[in-house]
């Protein structure tokens, strides 16, 4: 009996699979989707709205709103997968109180769809604004969504996997980057000051905390984690909130000091995309003039799982509210709702940027006060007959082989 | 969804255990064994096969005539058919009918192992009580090795068209089948296209025996099994499933077996194991191969010692090998014979490549008509220098480039290996001196045309290569429109699409994602060959490979 | 869901979004490429490269004459003609009320798209940054084609004349420049200025920037009669027909010409107010930037010594009662690189005296920085910042004012000789006279205190 690596799900065992709707991802990817819900954003609109308030402070305030978010997330997520292991929290309620589900679904829902709008809309200034000011914002908003839609219908398996490879490459090129700016950084520069006291600070995290909240909703998508052999829902979830939070607060605190540090606050305070500037300084020698390219082609690829991410989602919250099997099947739908509200939502760059600095009140009523209501409601209603285990578990036995040839089980058989 | 393709085979499955009343075609029911026959004809047959289905079917007559007549007839009187009736004293000089395909057949060894002893008198066989005629033939007369009763008309028809000489007696039930074969074959030679340094030097033939016989030479195992199975009602194409019991999941063996089956009794293409690829994978929609192939002894023996299943068609020196990952198209036999830090930097340079030979024209069309601003200023002066007389915008000129490499590519293959000079000659004038001398083409776009052809042919797999020159058209297209975000975007879905792709059930993209940490040590880098302990997680359940403290060291005095 | 899924409902939607993404991508393929797509598509022939650009104050009130210097990318691959050797740059000057509309004024001169994207350096007349740089610092950080990286200089009399200039080694302007940037920051005099790095503090409290000065210089004359005969045709060009005569510097007159960094401009918030010379750059570069390789020459006793080292380490004390006191620590490493006269480098006592003349003269230097910048009412050593960044709230009292203020603030300079490097050779070469070589140390010391 060999015990499996860390990391491998039993589900993603050779051996043809059964037919199911979702496939279950380990630890590791599900860590690794947070993180992209959390970083593609908070790296490049959060600079933006913290050093506003904050200046050179901004990244204290960084640190501060991580941390509440990784209490936050890191009570909440374990509870609701210790009250309802294997499920998500949607899928939960379904069972328990029906009708709660189907509110908190519609809530959800719409806040997935904004919250995918934003991204759009993010994706679209990104390009649009930054690099190639000529194509319309329309183009972009498309495509990302078109492609967010065929991730989202691809699964949350391949998603996981995306991430984790995506997730890899980041944890790679940080330190490079940085280590390429080691000459532009100028230590004073971000120099804990405190001009205002602890105010700005504090104010500053707002925004932080809303950026953060974004990783709550991964409580819709719990029902895809499957713990490590031996390991607890619970502890599973634990871990991917450690790791995600962990991860992005590394980078994005990482980053923001160096683009304080290499800009100057007050420079960094009136841009539009601070952490895409502090990009533009990097030379690597005369080789590649400017890194940006690199960097951007991976903030892409980022974003675009957050958004592939969160249209599934959304697509789960949207199938919660009509009681659809399959969820997925929501995705090209979905696309022109976010579509709509993404032309509709926000005007130019300086409504934006005001949006995102009260990011944090919006976030918490849409994402952390429904997740606090169907706790409460999973507390509750008493559990109920659970309807069936997921059906993908670990047949017993497999793991042994057998010294000779074929062993009798059909293979092409659905694990019943 | 991911697996929805693989999950194509799979409705057959339950159809073909429980016909239900709904199904209205009458498919065939298939029995998992060594040779398959065939049963009801199914659709589209055409009418002489469901003829000779049905006489197949029937039992041998009494006479030795006119089973060779019946024999005759099934084969349309063939002119390769050779047949002689003999009157043999050992027989107490019954009619003994032979009949054998001619060219597949040792006449050597014929007349010294059947002929000879029919002939010749045997006074023991006289003596004793009568026995019944066939053991007598079996056990006493026959010299050839392999000698096997054919009791219907299948197994004749079978047995005679794989070079076997049949010998029907007066009065018996069965026919006695003699393996007198020596079918016209050439050479283990190695493979041109899969040539390696310090591997070894033979490659498989179009025989499936010999190549099952490499197999065995390079991996003596008693665990090693060959199963066969038989593909198509009437070509009956041999077919072997390679694995070493004990290693390879017994699941997967059960999936490669189920999926041949699966095509057994429809199969009707008969070139090569291409078609048997294409039936038999996970994903028929996807550019990239899910099955590897190699023609190479060694190699195979490497994979079925890793646990995997080989498939050995007869007919073609390539044989498949399942499930297969992407990184497997980043190896080479070569790897595990140097030292491990070489091998590991030509590995990371393959890989490299692979994308370059993907990406490197998109991301020059990107770069210099959409970011020149990511150009260090003193090539984009030369760049824009060299395009000042070029009349096509730069994508156009990327996309003429490309298809012209292609072109000639193609050409290569095809025209005869003596003016194959020449024309390359001409091809280099064309592409390079020429192009760029006219001034329709910019020098760093031959440039970059140029790497990116060498790049494509650094992989050790051509498969492989060949599914991203194709997938460099769209990127190119994408590139020109959207530039950067265009690469980035075909990439992404790229990357979705991969991970998203299962080999008969291992995910295509691990041990990298999902990751798995152990089997990190012959991916992208080759570890020492002491420390690669484990067989691949995925499919064998990572069992031991190599025992630990193998690692070398001096000796302790 | 995760839960139960009945098999057909997986069946039916299996396999789909492979020939969906096929669908899609080839929607978009032909809907880019047919509905007028690659918007943003600019092909490298339809651009033209301005390597450098200049900002003079134009002819009418507020408006701007703005010069760029454009690459001909014809010569850059060799692609010369028989009949004339192409000059490398070429100058065109355009007046418009803003930069933007001097830029889209330009690309309709030359029917190419002005491309400002390798532009590397910014130059500015003194008149113009006499009236404040903030709107031009806020259009080149705002459009995308400029972006913070860019470097300013300034130059003293008309920026377009920097352009007009032929340097002996580097043919083109925009590198020429820079390489004179770059040997200045050697030699301490300046250090090239990013536009961010300006912008930062022009609104930093407490410091006050400065900019590099370029004046345009004439070399020898020589090499003209190449030139002039293979550019037969630019031969009669006077100075009116700069915009379009690639070679006027070198016709007029026959001169080469080309640039020197002669010091650094002081700036109050973004005015430019005068001038540091070069000594004064130098000590106020090593107070900034430090030292990098740069020489220094003493007159007695007459060495030449090569320095590294700083910033300077700048603190700032605040005693209960509000009272401000500065320390700043530079540490320096000397070498030496060329000796008058005969010292002997072993012994001690000529060590020690070296170091403190060495550290007296840079004190000097810095000093001397110090007293132009309180004439001038600047604070380009950004004591201010420091006191902001110590102690923000005795900043908020003393802000207002601080330009006048600061220069009451007592400062204490330290200026420490880290070691001493004596090159590859360790004593001057022996003269030989007949003096028999002198022992005593005392000797030695007292030849030093000569005249040379």
């Amino acid at each position: 009996m060999v015990t499996p690596p860390s990391g491998v799900s039993p589900g993603n065992m050779a051996i043809p699979r059964s037919a199911q709707a979702d496939e279950p991802i380990s630890t590791g990817e599900m860590a690794a989707l947070g993180t992209h819900l959390l970083i593609p954003t908070t790296l490049m609109f959060l600079p933006t709205a913290v050093i506003r308030i904050a200046f050179q402070d901004g990244w204290l305030s960084n640190i501060l709103g991580f941390g509440l978010t990784l209490m936050l997330a890191a009570i909440l997520l374990p509870l609701l997968a210790h009250a309802a292991p294997g499920q998500g929290l949607l899928e939960a309620l379904r069972w328990r109180a029906p009708w709660i589900a189907r509110w908190l679904g519609l809530v959800f829902g719409f806040a997935l769809v904004h919250l995918e709008a934003l991204v759009v809309i993010e994706i679209g200034i990104l390009w649009q604004q930054a690099v190639m000011p000529e194509t319309p914002d329309t183009f972009f908003a498309i495509t990302a969504l078109v492609l967010a839609a065929l991730s989202a219908r691809a699964g949350i398996e391949p998603l996981g996997r995306t991430a984790l490879l995506f997730a890899g490459i980041l944890l790679i090129f940080t330190p490079v980057i940085l280590f390429m700016s080691f000459d532009l950084i100028h230590p004073a520069e971000f120099q804990p000051v405190l001009a205002n006291g602890m105010k700005p600070v504090v104010v500053a995290t707002q925004p932080v905390l809303g950026f953060g909240e974004e990783l709550l909703l991964l409580a819709l998508g719990l029902g895809y984690l499957r713990p490590r052999p031996g390991s607890s829902p619970a502890k599973a979830s634990f871990q991917v909130v450690a790791l995600a939070t962990g991860i992005s607060m590394g980078v994005t605190v990482l980053f923001f000091a160096a683009t304080i540090a290499a800009l100057g606050p007050r420079e960094a305070s009136r841009d539009l995309l601070p952490t895409l500037t502090y990009m533009h300084l990097i030379r690597l020698g005369e080789f590649i003039q400017r890194i940006e390219g690199v960097v951007l082609l991976f903030w892409t690829w980022s974003i675009l799982t957050k958004a592939g991410l969160v249209h599934l989602l959304a697509c789960q919250a949207w199938g919660a509210v009509f009681a659809i099997r399959d969820a997925r099947v929501l995705s090209l739908p979905l696309v022109g709702l976010v579509f709509a509200e993404s032309r509709i939502l926000i005007r130019d760059t300086i409504e934006l940027v005001h949006y995102l600095m009260i990011w944090g009140l919006i976030a918490t009523m849409f994402f952390l006060v429904p997740l606090l209501i169907g706790l409460v409601a999973i507390g509750l209603t008493p559990s109920p007959n659970r309807p069936a285990p997921p059906p993908n578990a670990a047949v017993p036995g497999q793991n042994t082989l057998s010294p000779n040839g074929p062993s009798p089980a059909p293979g092409g058989q659905p694990v019943p | 969804m991911n697996y929805s393709l693989s999950r194509r085979f799979r409705p057959q499955a339950p159809k073909q255990r429980t016909p239900g009343p709904h199904s209205a075609s009458p498919v065939s029911t298939v029995t998992p064994g060594p040779n398959i026959r065939p049963g009801a004809p199914a659709e589209g047959t055409p009418p002489i096969y469901s003829l000779l289905d049905q006489a197949a079917q029937a039992p041998l007559l009494p006479r030795a005539e006119q089973n060779l007549e019946q024999l005759k007839v099934m084969l349309g009187n063939t002119a390769d058919l050779t047949t002689r009736i003999l009157h043999s004293p050992v027989l107490s000089d019954q009619v003994a009918a032979l009949a054998w395909i001619d060219g597949l057949v040792d006449s050597e060894l014929q007349s010294e192992n059947i002929i000879g002893p029919l002939l010749a008198g045997n006074p023991t066989a006289k003596k004793g009580p009568p026995q019944p005629l066939l053991a007598v033939l079996h056990q006493r007369l026959i010299s050839g090795a392999d000698v096997s009763a054919g009791r219907t008309w299948q197994e004749v028809l079978t047995g005679v068209l794989t070079g076997k000489t049949v010998i029907f007696v007066d009065r018996a039930s069965a026919a006695v089948l003699v393996d007198t074969r020596r079918a016209p074959q050439r050479d283990p030679q190695e493979p041109e296209v899969e040539a390696v340094i310090r591997g070894s030097r033979d490659g498989f033939t179009e025989d499936l025996r010999t190549n099952t016989a490499l197999i065995r030479l390079h991996l003596q195992s008693p665990a090693l099994r060959f199963e066969e199975i038989r593909l198509g009602r009437q070509s009956q194409i041999p077919v072997n499933i390679a694995y070493i019991a004990g290693i390879a999941h017994p699941q997967l063996v059960q999936e490669v077996r189920a999926r041949l089956l699966r095509i057994a009794p429809r199969f009707s293409f008969n070139v090569g194991s291409g078609p048997i690829e294409q039936l038999i994978e996970d994903h028929p929609f996807s550019v990239f191969p899910t099955i590897h192939h190699s023609e190479r002894p060694d190699k195979i023996c490497a994979q079925l010692a890793e646990g995997r299943v080989a498939i050995v068609v007869q007919g073609t020196p390539v044989v498949l090998t399942a499930p297969t990952l992407f990184w497997e198209f980043l190896q080479s036999p070569d790897d595990y014979c140097e030292r491990p830090f070489l091998a590991s930097f030509v590995r990371f340079l393959r890989l490299t490549m692979l994308v370059a030979s993907l990406t490197l024209p998109s991301i020059y069309v990107a770069l210099i008509s959409f970011h020149q601003e990511l150009v260090p200023t003193v090539l984009a002066i030369r760049i824009a220098g060299g395009r000042e007389s070029v009349p096509f915008p730069a994508l156009s000129e990327a996309m003429m480039m490309e298809l012209s490499f292609e072109v000639l590519r193609e050409a290569g293959l095809r025209i005869p290996r003596p003016l194959g000079q020449a024309i390359s000659i001409v091809g280099i004038l064309v592409i390079g001196q020429a192009a760029v001398s006219a001034g329709i083409v910019s020098p760093i776009m031959v440039v970059v045309v140029a790497l990116t052809a060498v790049a494509s042919f650094v992989s050790p797999s051509y498969s492989v290569a060949i599914s991203l020159r194709l997938l460099r058209f769209p990127l190119l297209i994408t590139a020109g429109i959207a530039g950067l975000y265009g690469i980035a975007w075909v990439l992404f879905a790229l990357v979705i699409h991969l991970a998203s792709l299962r080999s008969f059930g291992v995910p295509y993209l691990s041990p990298v994602v999902p990751f798995i940490g152990e089997n990190w040590q012959d991916t992208l880098i080759r570890a020492p060959i002491w420390m690669t302990r484990r067989r691949p997680f995925l499919y064998t359940r990572g069992s031991t490979r190599v025992a630990p403290q193998l690692s070398p060291r001096p000796p302790v005095s | 869901m995760t839960c139960t899924s009945s098999r057909q409902g997986t069946v039916r939607r299996g396999g789909r979004h492979y020939w969906l993404a096929f669908w899609v991508v080839l929607v978009t393929v032909c809907t880019g490429l047919s509905s007028g797509g690659c918007w943003s598509r600019k092909e490298v022939t339809e651009l033209a490269w301005v390597s450098t650009m200049a900002i003079d104050r134009g002819q009418k009130s507020g408006w701007y004459r703005v010069s760029s210097s454009l690459l001909n990318t014809r010569t850059a691959v060799g692609m010369t003609t028989a009949t004339a050797v192409e000059p490398p740059e070429f100058v065109v000057s355009v007046e418009a009320p803003s930069i933007l509309e001097a830029t889209r004024q330009t690309t309709a001169m030359l029917g190419r798209r002005a491309f400002y994207v390798h532009c590397e350096v910014i130059v500015i007349s003194e008149e113009v940054a006499r009236q404040g740089l903030r709107p031009i610092i806020d259009f080149l950080t705002r459009d995308r084609q400029f972006l913070q990286a860019k470097r300013l200089i300034i130059a003293k009399g008309k920026a377009s004349d920097i352009l007009d200039v032929r340097g002996s080694v580097e043919e083109r302007v925009g590198r020429l420049i820079m390489t004179a940037l770059d040997s200045a920051s050697v030699y301490g005099l300046a250090e090239s200025v990013t536009v961010g790095q300006f912008a930062e503090a022009a609104s930093s409290p407490g410091i006050d920037p400065v900019l590099p000065v370029v004046e345009r210089v004439s070399l020898e004359p020589q090499n003209v009669q190449r030139y002039s005969t293979s550019v037969p045709e630019l031969s009669g060009a006077t100075g009116q027909t700069e915009q379009h005569s690639p070679s006027s510097a070198i016709m007029e007159g026959g001169t080469r010409r080309t640039v020197r960094v002669v010091g650094l401009a002081a700036f109050r918030n973004d005015r430019l107010v005068g001038w540091f010379n070069d000594e004064e750059s130098f000590g106020l570069t090593a107070l900034l930037r430090g030292l990098r390789n740069t020489p220094l020459t003493l007159t007695s006793p007459r060495v030449a010594v090569s320095l590294t080292g700083g910033p300077s380490k700048l603190r700032v004390k605040v005693s209960p009662d509000g009272n401000l006191e500065y320390t700043s620590e530079l540490a320096v490493d000397v070498s030496f690189l060329q000796v008058f006269g005969s010292l002997d480098l072993s012994r001690q006592e000529v060590h020690d005296l070296l170091m403190q003349q060495v550290a007296h003269e840079i004190q000097r230097r810095i000093d001397k920085a110090l007293s132009r910048a309180a004439e001038l009412r600047v604070d380009p050593a950004g004591f201010g910042l420091a006191l902001y960044r110590a102690n923000p709230k005795r900043w908020a009292q003393v802000q207002a004012g601080w330009r006048d203020r600061w220069p009451t603030v007592p400062v204490h300079y330290r200026v420490d000789i880290r070691s001493l490097k004596t090159g590859l050779a360790v004593d001057v070469p022996p003269v030989s006279t007949d003096d028999v070589p002198q022992q005593a140390a005392s000797r030695v010391i007292q030849r030093l205190e000569e005249p040379v």
